[in-house]
């Protein structure tokens, strides 16, 4: 099962990719294979066929399990991950993976958005998304149990999901 | 004649695009409007395609770049805004996104903002109220009732079931433009609401 983990923060090496990271090893117990860091991926993401992009493109695509993380913007994803998610093909761009929306704010106030804003973004990609999208705070997603019901609801199918993705169907 | 200022945001790609000429139509049918309330109107274009640049660069440093600075000052003081974008996986495009990202969440409160968006199928004609609805209704802008959803089919006669696409320009137009003409610039004070402190000594020797 191949792991990767997206997070769409303006910020480089932000605290939205610490938490998905978290979030990915809660789920497999294990550090995920790849990081897209998009904002690193620069002004490329504007336009379409760059070549660094392209691959980061096609590692999320071929991923069983994909955690995608954003911080909450004008209680939304942010417009830099929207450009990522923009460069896949539609319909057909996310076919076979299975993602988890998370989301990160301050406060409990936007705490549907990963499921109303986000989950459909992916599933537009034909995403598999299995769980209720995941809404953590930005400052306690590190603490022990932060998520734990989430976790206990969703872990065996989450991992049932991705690992039942036949290699070589994509 | 009062003068009224109208930015129109335009999130779309292509030379030309149906974004932009949505936008225009928009734009127009309100300018038409405005006039017959006795409003002079000046009209600025904002095409983001030609920000991008600057937008990424503001969401990483912080600051705008002089030209991004005056497209956004053009938006957020405008008396009404008119933002269009292009429907991409379901939802307003990413450069549409980041800009409202980089602008202040207080400074489009109480703005009139008449939302439109163009795709290739009717399919996503949700999208004003799945997207851009909730984003401006975040920002406390006034999102006029009436929206315009434009798919390429729209663009020639229309079909029976539902009214044509200038039809619902027009009206569109007119509804926005009634919210422009009633909309004042003047932005709250932030300290409007507090109380000198004078006064609150005074209301507690009054309630002892």
């Amino acid at each position: 099962m191949i792991v990767t983990i997206v997070a769409g923060n303006p910020k480089p090496a932000s605290r939205t990719l610490d938490a998905a990271r978290h979030v990915a090893e809660s789920l497999t117990g294990r550090a995920p294979e790849s990081v897209v860091d998009v904002v690193t991926l620069g002004p490329s993401l504007l336009g379409w066929g760059d070549e660094t992009v392209k691959a980061a493109v096609e590692t999320v695509s071929g991923s069983d399990l994909v955690i995608v993380a954003s911080p909450t913007y004008k209680a939304s994803y942010t417009g830099v991950l929207k450009c990522f998610l923009e460069q896949f093909a539609g319909a057909t761009g996310l076919a076979g993976v299975t993602v988890v929306p998370l989301m990160l704010g301050a406060g409990p106030t936007h705490a549907l958005a990963p499921e109303l804003l986000l989950k459909p973004i992916l599933v537009e990609l034909g995403a598999t998304a299995p769980t209720q999208g995941l809404y953590l705070n930005e400052k306690t997603y590190a603490d022990e149990g932060s998520y734990e019901t989430w976790l206990g609801q969703w872990r065996d199918i989450v991992l049932a999901t991705a690992g039942l993705t036949v290699v070589g169907q994509k | 004649m009062p003068l009224k200022h109208i930015a129109v945001v335009a999130a779309g790609l292509s030379q030309p695009s149906s974004t932009r000429l949505l936008a225009d139509r928009l734009a127009e049918a309100t300018v038409r409007s405005l006039a017959e309330h006795g409003d002079q109107v000046e009209v600025t274009v904002v095409e983001l395609r030609d920000l991008a640049h600057d937008i990424t660069d503001n969401l990483l440093t912080g600051f705008p770049s002089p030209a991004l600075d005056t497209a956004i000052t053009a938006v957020t003081s405008a008396d009404g805004v008119i933002a269009v974008t292009p429907v991409f996986t379901a939802s307003y495009s990413g450069l549409f996104k980041s800009f409202f990202d980089v602008i202040d969440k207080d400074s489009l409160s109480g703005t009139p903002v008449l939302i439109g968006a163009t795709a290739g199928t009717a399919r996503h004609s949700m999208v004003l109220d799945f997207a851009l609805r909730p984003l401006f209704s975040y920002l406390r802008a006034v999102v006029a009732p009436f929206g315009v959803f434009a798919a390429s089919e729209d663009w020639g006669s229309g079909d029976e079931t539902t009214t044509t696409l200038p039809d619902r320009v027009a009206r569109a137009g007119a509804q926005f433009a009634d919210l422009v003409s009633g909309h004042s610039t003047a932005r709250d004070d932030a300290f409007d609401g507090v109380v000198p402190f004078e006064e609150q000594l005074r209301r507690l020797s009054a309630d002892s």
